[in-house]
């Protein structure tokens, strides 16, 4: 019973880093109407941006403030001299966009940095809290409390700021909330920023962890994904719930069900998503859209 | 005269290049063949790819396992059960018609990004998959043909040679099944589908049927394409199908236009020769990743300002080059499309 508390808890944990992820592609989505799939690598170039400031000698917290800030410009960017340029009604084309930035982003983290996992360092020091027979340690305590700050900070700018509710109303109308002279480009371009931020928390508690290279968010996407899709991806909460949810299956089915260890453990995960979309394809907290004939 | 003109060029542009590519392999050396052929049986992967998105609507972020499934079913019928050549094709394409009927089956109903999930978690999880039962699939160093992988059956011809004519005759005869399939009543149910759902339901086309089908050709073709890859290659390992190959497929499906046959050639040609060239000019381990940046950057150009890629460059010029009725592919949403569909759909 002990081990499968453990096991539930380590599993919560990693599922905040997939939480995270989530929402920045909930954020997106619902602005852009893109899945944007590059969001990982997004996160993880942010990360080694805030590698590169430490080996330039700035103290790590202040790197971390650095890259986060820079990948809400490098996100800005993106937006506006690629997606808004996509018509936004072309599923496809928009899909294979986010696919497009996965690989450019991919290509220049590559040449840059090299492919060799690197130690990004713990920014919350090394300690272990332990209580009733279970054992959370420094870095997952730590993580936690960064991305679940990250994702309070967005909650009350979405729903108690001005300017998160500009955000909604462009996301959610932009012919109407154009009448109301808001530019709805760089409305969504801010969306983009505060997805990017939030995205780059979840490198940078992942990094210590998985250790920091190209390819270090590639499952938590995949993740990040399929909880966007059990959450369903109009839903903030919805997709945080579905990151947690996903965190935990995986966690479980790599423990328990028999063949799916290591890096299999992701398909009990998926399993479960596919089984619910098939009966709820908005997903658990997603509404779904009616289209007029 | 123009109208003459608009339909015998066409056929004249595609005559000659016919007649070119069954001179080539006697004027090149056997190891341009090999490139070539290469790029023809990726092609037949983009061509699967191209019927899936262009033509039906449905996107796959996984294609690239599924030919990885055929060129591992076929190399496994070959180094297990001992069939010959050409039973494994098949067998890797009945095989690979079951995945496309598997993944299809919930597939057809989610739709959108929900598919688009689906599948890149299949291409994700196929390189796990081989490694994890490395007994059967050879694990890393994957499974490897003792000979040639299509040997010539006469002194006339090099492997090489006969290697590639038989993969420029599978493709020729693939394109032209495909491009009267698509000229029919699938075609025209398929085009109402993509530019009204609701519309063409209502005039009794089945779509979740018809797009089930068209995921099963679709899987079946990329098999194909997969086992002659793995011919051409004589081997297959992991390491050939990772995720990102997945995508570049898409790239050469998105560049060479996903409307166009002829552009699924382009297209592949484009990704298999690019990185070799980039391998050639800069000889160092970034070379492969200036490729892929490359590869991104043309893709975006793409998208943005091509949207109907090499294909669609190509009938644009040529529609201005010859005056005519026919304007260029028309798009899926323009009325006049629709409009014809009608007296064809019951």
């Amino acid at each position: 019973m002990i081990e499968f508390l453990q096991i539930s808890l380590d599993g919560l944990m990693t599922g905040l880093v997939y939480a995270a992820l989530a929402l920045a592609i909930s954020v997106v989505f619902q602005g852009t109407g893109m899945l944007n799939l590059a969001q990982g690598e997004m996160a993880v170039l942010a990360t080694y941006i805030a590698y590169s400031a430490m080996i330039a000698g700035w103290p790590l917290w202040l790197s971390i403030v650095f890259a986060i800030a820079a990948s809400g410009v490098i996100g800005a960017a993106i937006y506006l001299l690629v997606v808004r340029w996509v018509d936004r009604r072309n599923q496809t084309a928009l899909t294979t966009l986010g696919v497009t930035l996965l690989l450019g982003i991919n290509a220049i983290v590559s040449m840059i940095w090299g492919t060799d996992p690197r130690n990004f360092p713990n920014p919350f020091g090394t300690w272990v809290v332990e209580f009733a027979g279970l054992r959370l340690t420094s870095q997952q305590i730590g993580g936690a409390a960064l991305v679940l700050a990250a994702m309070g900070l967005m909650a009350l700018l979405f729903t108690r700021t001005m300017f998160g509710l500009r955000l909604r109303a462009v996301a959610q109308n932009q012919s109407s909330a154009a009448l109301l002279g808001l530019s709805a480009g760089l409305w969504l371009a801010a969306g983009w920023v505060v997805a990017s931020a939030v995205g780059t928390v979840a490198g940078v508690v992942a990094a210590p962890t998985v250790g920091l290279s190209p390819a270090m968010l590639t499952v938590a996407l995949l993740m990040a994904l399929a909880a966007t899709n059990l959450g369903g991806i109009n839903s903030r909460i919805g997709v945080v719930i579905g990151g947690l949810l996903i965190g935990l299956l995986s966690a479980i089915g790599g423990r328990y069900v028999p063949g799916l260890g290591g890096d299999l453990n992701v398909l009990l995960a998926f399993a479960v998503v596919i089984g619910v979309v098939m009966f709820k394809p908005a997903g658990l907290f997603g509404h779904e859209s009616t289209v007029r004939a | 005269m123009s109208g003459v003109l608009r339909v015998w060029l066409p056929r004249a542009v595609a005559a000659v290049a016919i007649v070119i590519g069954a001179i080539v392999p006697f004027l090149v050396s056997d190891y341009d063949l090999f490139a070539v052929s290469r790029v023809f049986a990726v092609a037949l992967g983009v061509i699967s790819l191209n019927l899936l998105m262009g033509f039906s609507g449905q996107i796959s972020l996984g294609q690239g396992a599924v030919f990885g499934i055929g060129g591992y079913a076929a190399m496994m019928l070959i180094r297990y059960a001992e069939w010959n050549v050409w039973l494994a094709v098949l067998g890797a394409v009945a095989i690979c018609a079951v995945v496309g009927a598997i993944i299809g089956l919930p597939g057809v109903r989610l739709g959108g990004f929900n598919l688009g999930l689906l599948t890149i978690v299949i291409a994700a999880v196929f390189p796990i998959v081989l490694y994890r039962f490395s007994d059967f699939t050879g694990g890393q160093a994957g499974i490897t043909l003792s000979g040639a992988g299509m040997a010539s059956p006469t002194m006339a011809l090099t492997d090489a040679q006969w290697m590639y004519l038989v993969l420029f005759a599978v493709l020729l005869l693939i394109i032209l099944v495909l491009r009267n399939m698509v000229s029919r009543r699938v075609g025209r149910a398929l085009a109402a589908i993509r530019a009204n759902p609701i519309l063409a339901a209502s005039m009794g086309v089945e779509a979740d049927r018809l797009k089930f089908s068209v995921f099963v050709i679709s899987s079946a073709l990329a098999g194909l394409g997969g086992a002659f890859y793995a011919f051409v290659l004589g081997l297959v390992v992991p390491e050939s199908y990772p995720l990102i190959f997945s995508i570049t497929l898409l790239v050469a499906s998105v560049v060479g236009g996903n409307r166009s046959w002829w552009g699924a050639i382009a297209g592949a040609a484009v990704i298999v020769y690019l990185p070799s060239w980039f391998s050639a000019a800069v000889p160092s381990d970034t070379s492969a990743y200036l490729a892929q940046l490359v590869f991104a950057i043309v893709l975006g150009v793409c998208i943005i300002l091509a949207p109907a890629g090499i294909g669609g460059l190509v009938a644009r010029a040529f529609a201005a080059i010859v005056p005519g009725r026919a304007g260029p592919p028309a798009t899926a949403s323009t009325p006049s499309t629709t409009h014809s569909n009608r007296q064809d759909i019951q």
